[in-house]
């Protein structure tokens, strides 16, 4: 029954990703809409190119883009699936494999007052069994079991009254010994935290269970659905991220430093390469 | 076409209710300081050298030189067409080695280390599989001693299970000297990349998978798993003592062999 839910869900979600009049929107609580601005991104494509973005008042340059480079070399193994005991068992070959994905790129932000290069970098470090098949016929099999996801920010300001750089971190680790069935996301340990000194401000994916249409009929999800970031501080949030709408949602009450530096966070969550999606 | 203009609006506060719930614990941020573990990429520079450490003399008995596997005929009498019917793995394999650790105030520490492995698993193609199936039966451990050739004559034990994951226990161990307790575990933790003053814009937060040292409840060291990207974060603060410790088992962990045969 749990696997044909998650096959219709499949199905639902094929079919409504090829429908292009389809729109997904996030239903913001009215009493954070009417403390907040809200502002459209316009970004270009899946916003993996050069293009600048622009959102309200503020602005990138151009994006300037390192190697999106990635290698994969045999290392130690840490952890034994069942899986690999069963080829073991039948005598196929296997080894345990790491691979790096890299990637760079920067940009300078401003707002018409304030000035700030912005420095990323991401690194997704996946571990995997080769499985070598001797057959012509047949090719090898590559499977992943880790993986370990961090995103890096340094927002340098340029301004001379602003003095510390902001740091954005933001990581997903999966651990395959902690996954006890399908869809499990107790698996997957995830968040992240823009600081300066002693302010942070803490970042979370916000995961769906439940739809409702136009028509008012509820939908409960099988399986959480990643849609938005949050950022909160201490209990209170300040601003919603909504990559599918494009659209930034900003506590209008906050210093205008930290506005700076949640628009230029949403700049770079944005124009990432390599996880270029939510989650 | 009615379908095709299906909205779905998206309950955003039933979200941020349930969130909390599933969020796993984070990951820890540390503020340790990054240090590259030079050496030992080809058999023509068997030494490391990290920080201020550097190895020296590092010596393997022939034992730990050969891996053998399971001999066992009937793991290649009873196949059909390829696919097993019984199949036990049965081995011991060992690493025993030595170095000694030169530190920057000419401190020299002498390591010995030994890691046993000893696996006993079976696999049944007709049966339901029992404990040993999964590595429950398996022996894996390792034992060192550091000892200080200097004035100060310290003596650490070291000892650790299941460093070459061969079932689903945690990968972890001690230091041990007198009443100071150091303890290690694999886990990911959240550490800096590079720390260059000069250049701000290289210092960026990496996630990485590492056994991490705690002492008194704090994370006061970590070092890479991997020995394709092979990193020591220490705490800048730690007496030499302890520093002298760690950084003789970030040398062990970076050393040995894998023992267990994939």
């Amino acid at each position: 029954m749990y696997y044909k839910k998650i096959l219709f869900t499949f199905t639902v979600s094929i079919f409504l990703a090829s429908c292009t009049l389809v729109k997904l929107q996030i239903a913001v609580p009215e009493k954070f809409k009417e403390q907040a601005e809200m502002l459209p991104i316009k970004v270009a494509g899946l916003g993996n190119t050069r293009k600048p973005v622009s959102f309200g008042k503020f602005t990138t340059s151009r994006i300037k883009r390192g190697w999106n480079f990635k290698t994969g070399l045999y290392d130690r193994n840490t952890n034994v699936t069942t899986e690999e005991r069963l080829l073991r068992a039948f005598n196929i070959q296997r080894g345990a494999m790491t691979s790096t994905q890299k990637h760079r790129f920067q940009f300078t932000f401003h707002d018409g007052n304030q000035v700030a290069q912005v420095y990323a970098l991401e690194r997704e470090v996946r571990e995997g069994t080769q499985i070598t098949r001797n057959s012509r016929w047949l090719s090898d099999i590559y499977q992943d079991k880790n993986m370990q996801y961090s995103f890096s920010v340094l927002i340098i300001p340029q301004s001379l009254n602003q003095k510390e750089p902001w740091n954005f971190v933001m990581y997903s680790s999966f651990d395959w010994t902690q996954r006890k069935k399908l869809f499990d996301f107790n698996a997957i340990k995830e968040g992240g935290m823009l600081t300066r000194g002693s302010d942070t401000i803490v970042i979370k994916t916000v995961r769906i269970e439940k739809t409702i249409t136009d028509k008012g009929t509820e939908h409960a999800l099988p399986f959480a659905l990643p849609m938005a970031y949050e950022m909160r501080i201490d209990d209170a949030v300040c601003a919603i991220i909504d990559p599918m709408g494009r659209i930034l949602w900003l506590y209008r009450d906050l210093d205008d430093e930290l506005k700076f530096a949640i628009a230029a966070v949403t700049s770079s969550l944005l124009t990432r390469r390599i996880q270029n999606k939510l989650g | 076409m009615r379908m095709m203009k299906l909205l779905i609006v998206v309950l955003f506060q039933a979200a941020c209710m349930n969130t909390a719930g599933q969020m796993a614990p984070e990951i820890l941020k540390t503020d340790l300081e990054p240090h590259t573990i030079y050496g030992r990429r080809h058999p023509f520079k068997p030494n490391l050298s990290f920080a201020e450490y550097n190895t020296s003399k590092v010596r393997r008995t022939i034992g730990s030189l050969l891996l053998p596997g399971t001999i066992n005929p009937l793991n290649s009498i009873l196949r059909v067409e390829g696919i097993p019917l019984l199949r036990k793995e049965r081995y011991r394999n060992k690493d025993v080695f030595k170095f000694y650790l030169v530190g920057k105030s000419n401190i020299k520490l002498e390591v010995e280390c030994k890691a046993l492995l000893k696996v006993r698993e079976k696999f049944t193609l007709l049966r339901k599989q029992d404990s040993s199936f999964w590595g429950n039966a398996n022996t894996d451990f390792l034992m060192a001693s550091i000892k200080s050739l200097g004035e100060t004559a310290s003596k650490w034990s070291v000892i650790a299970s299941n460093l070459n994951a061969t079932n689903d226990e945690p990968q972890k161990g001690k230091l041990i000297s007198d009443s100071v307790e150091i303890s290690f575990e694999l886990t990911s933790l959240l550490l800096k990349d590079a720390n260059n003053p000069n250049q701000p814009e290289k210092n960026f937060i990496t996630a990485s998978r590492v056994y991490a040292f705690t002492y008194n409840g704090k994370v006061i060291a970590a070092v890479s798993v991997k020995v394709n990207s092979r990193k020591l974060w220490i705490h800048n603060d730690l007496n030499a003592n302890l520093r002298d410790a760690i950084a003789a088992t970030a040398a062990i962990l970076t050393i040995r062999r894998d023992l267990y045969r994939l």
